[in-house]
């Protein structure tokens, strides 16, 4: 690995183009997030303006998902979405594509990229304090400081040599932090392996990891840690096999490593997971093919997640929850379901006017509060706030 | 026509496509077909806003379970008119009909790069490329090797004139060190200077005598230099000769003045555009080699299905005419022929029974008068 050190140059924004991708306001009656029938909204999208990036610049849905202004066209991919609070939320995609919402605007950072990795889509964002920023984007692993505007945030770098394993996802929680790094390719040269380690934090020196698992041909597509000594980690061989990894504290008290990874069983054998999930109540999985699972906690012994019925086929590319009793899944064709507590419900979106084939994907979720949710996608960014005024 | 059957590549006969057509005349819409509502979006390409909509009425069209013609329903496909007797190797003309497979080997066990086709309904040879059958005989499958046959070079009946001889399928000069015209051979280089020529040049000049537009020993630079600043003078002695590094010189890749775009590189004498580099572009949005980031390569596709990098991420996406309609991921079905999803996922041929999907579309004929 190379360590290396940016401070982003200072590149006039390419473009800020408010109110991209704004359909005609939601349309469809809807079924509310908490699961009941939902009455035609009869807000008409008017508060979308035209003149600001600010919150809920566009249409809305009668869920109250309302289009968000970003400063990106819609040919951008936002990949990943997470914030330490309400006001410093972060989304990342492609062409190196960093956004930060402080509460009131999203901007675009400049254009920034370690060495030889202009442009490259970046895969993960996590952070837990506003001055703890990690990127993950198949060539690097970035570290931020901190939002200082879009011409001035400070990153460091440790850049991956082909030869290794690409990281391509990172979540933590306190001092740990989870990378998963995932196969590159048939290429002789590339590694075809994928690994799993953790590290204490990112130093003056660096970043040093603990290795905790490794296994041939696996492609990571999520990570999630659940509670302070337990994670989880969702991987496919050649987008066909998938595989659920638990991370937890090894059961043997004179193991060397701090870390056990055991394979859990998701009822599964032709689909794969591609979000995840948990907190101390309960773990979710969704995936392609409109898959939900979950596992309780006083079922983590069993190694296995139940079936969850799902209302939609559609793939679910990542999951969020706030307790056992709310929890949201999105994914294609602007899918967003929501968890009661009982059942999972389809909730109405600002896009769903628009032909299935042309309603953007939702990549993305995360929020500060069950009233403060984002959710981020192809060329777009979703938000509810719970429906207040 | 080239054909890639069985994970070989095939010259074949020009194939005839057939055409289903439709006749259309004014009347009152008709159910042909339905489609399952609320069909899930799935990864299938053709998907009803694509393809013709099988579940469309047309005006003057009723639903039949007859096959067009050309069509027929035989024990060895699974679906109704599912078979193309112009096409189908295994029901060629008629069902059962299967044309002879010479793909491995004869029965004495000489490989005959040969696979029987079917071609509007009849059994043709097909040949692997280099590979043609150029005495007519069947029997003996492919016997030339078109690519190195002196008398069938690149073709049947082509021959080379000596000294050439037939390299990868063209008529060319195959002994080394040739200059000018085949077989004028001067050694490659020439140390110290041949007879009634001056003396060496001097080491810092980069220089000898070599075949230079098309006569042995000219004064010449050697491999990777070059005179960029045009003093060679092998005569009066002047000059710094082949100055220039051009292999390896962004500034003079491969030639005198020929530079290289910002951010290219001259690994050798070509300028090449390294993944990572500015010129590099969008081309991680979508280089299924450098997907998202360089050196990640997206996984091998299954059957009926193309890998591609979509905006950056590595997808799977169906060949055209399948379609992923089930809820395994994967392209099962053939909605070209699949009376269950025809022309797309759950459009259903269902207004009458036994009708048939045929090219994507629910069959149809005209209406009887009433």
């Amino acid at each position: 690995m190379a360590l290396a050190t940016l401070t982003a140059a200072s590149v006039p924004l390419a473009c800020a183009s408010e109110g991209e991708h704004e359909p005609e306001p939601g349309v469809e009656p809807a079924t509310a997030p908490d699961g009941s029938a939902d009455a035609r909204d009869t807000d008409d999208g008017g508060g979308a303006t035209s003149d600001s990036a600010t919150l809920d610049a566009g249409p809305c849905s009668s869920s109250k998902l309302c289009v968000a202004a970003i400063p990106t066209d819609e040919t951008v991919r936002l990949t990943d979405l997470w914030g330490s609070g309400a006001t410093d939320v972060w989304a990342v995609g492609t062409r190196g594509t960093i956004l930060h919402y402080d509460g009131a605007t999203w901007e675009k950072a400049d254009p920034v990229a370690p060495e030889g990795g202009a442009g490259f889509t970046l895969r993960s964002v996590w952070l837990e304090r506003p001055d703890d920023v990690w990127i993950a984007d198949g060539h690097s692993i970035w570290h931020g400081t901190g939002w200082k505007g879009p011409h001035a945030s400070d990153w460091s770098f440790v850049v991956a040599s082909e030869d290794e394993p690409a990281p391509t996802a990172i979540r933590g929680r306190g001092r740990t932090v989870f990378i998963a790094r995932s196969m590159r390719g048939a290429n002789p040269f590339y590694s075809i392996q994928g690994w799993l380690s953790a590290t204490d934090g990112w130093t003056d020196a660096g970043l040093e990891t603990i290795p905790i698992f490794a296994e041939y041909f696996l492609t990571f597509n999520a990570i999630a840690v659940s509670r302070q000594d337990e994670a989880w980690a969702l991987a496919d061989v050649f987008s066909s096999e998938g595989y659920v990894y638990r991370i937890g504290r090894p059961s043997d008290p004179a193991s060397e490593s701090p870390w056990q990874v055991e394979e859990y069983d998701f009822k599964s054998s032709t689909r794969r997971a591609l979000g995840v999930w948990g907190d101390d109540s309960a773990v979710w999985l969704v995936g392609t093919k409109g898959l939900l699972r979950r596992i309780t906690r006083s079922a983590v012994p069993s190694k296995s997640f139940e079936i969850v019925e799902s209302p939609v086929r559609a793939d679910l590319h990542d999951v969020f929850g706030f307790g056992p009793a709310d929890v949201w899944a999105v994914g294609e064709a602007s899918t967003v379901l929501h968890w009661d507590g009982n059942a999972w419900t389809k909730v109405s979106t600002p896009f769903d006017h628009l032909n299935e084939t042309e309603r953007p994907t939702f990549e993305s979720i995360w929020g500060s509060s069950p009233t403060d949710i984002w959710i981020a996608g192809d060329g777009t960014m979703v938000h509810f706030d719970g429906g207040a005024q | 026509m080239i054909a890639r059957v069985g994970g070989r590549t095939l010259v074949l006969g020009s194939l005839s496509a057939f055409v289903f057509a439709c006749s259309v005349t004014r009347r009152d819409d008709v159910v042909i077909a339905t489609r399952v509502p609320d069909h899930a979006p799935s990864f299938d390409r053709p998907d009803g806003s694509v393809l013709p909509d099988a579940s469309t009425p047309r005006s003057g069209q009723c639903p039949t379970n007859e096959c067009p013609a050309g069509h027929a329903t035989c024990p060895n496909n699974p679906f109704p008119c599912g078979v193309d007797l112009t096409s189908d190797d295994d029901n060629c003309g008629t069902c059962g009909n299967r044309c002879a497979d010479f793909t491995l080997s004869s029965p004495e066990d000489i490989n005959l790069h040969a696979l029987m086709k079917c071609v509007n309904g009849k059994c043709a040879l097909g040949c692997e490329v280099g590979f043609a059958d150029c005495n007519g005989f069947v029997e003996d499958g492919c016997e030339i090797h078109v690519f190195e046959d002196e008398a069938n070079c690149g073709q049947c009946g082509t021959t080379c004139q000596s000294p050439n001889e037939c390299v990868d399928g063209q008529c060319a000069c195959n002994i080394d060190f040739s200059c000018g015209t085949c077989g004028n051979v001067c050694p490659p280089t020439v140390e110290p200077p041949p007879p009634n020529t001056d003396l060496p040049f001097p080491d810092e000049w980069n220089a000898w005598y070599a075949c230079k537009s098309g006569q042995c020993y000219q004064p010449s630079c050697k491999p990777g230099f070059g005179d960029c600043n045009n003093d060679f003078d092998p005569v009066g002695r002047t000059g710094d000769g082949c100055e220039t590094i051009i292999g390896g010189d962004p500034n003079n890749c491969g030639a005198c003045g020929k530079k290289c775009a910002e951010g290219e590189i001259c690994p050798a004498d070509e300028c090449v555009c390294p993944c990572g580099s500015p010129c590099f572009g969008k081309r991680v949005e979508s280089d299924i080699q450098n997907c998202g980031a360089c050196g990640i390569a997206c996984p091998t596709a299954g059957e009926h299905q193309e890998t591609i990098c979509d905006r950056g991420v590595c997808a799977i996406r169906c060949d055209p005419n399948w379609g992923d309609c089930d809820d395994v991921v994967d392209c099962e079905a053939n909605l070209m022929s699949d009376p269950l999803n025809c022309g797309g996922c759950g459009i259903r041929c269902d207004a009458i029974e036994g009708q048939a999907c045929v090219d994507g579309k629910c069959t149809t004929k005209e209406c009887l008068p009433e």
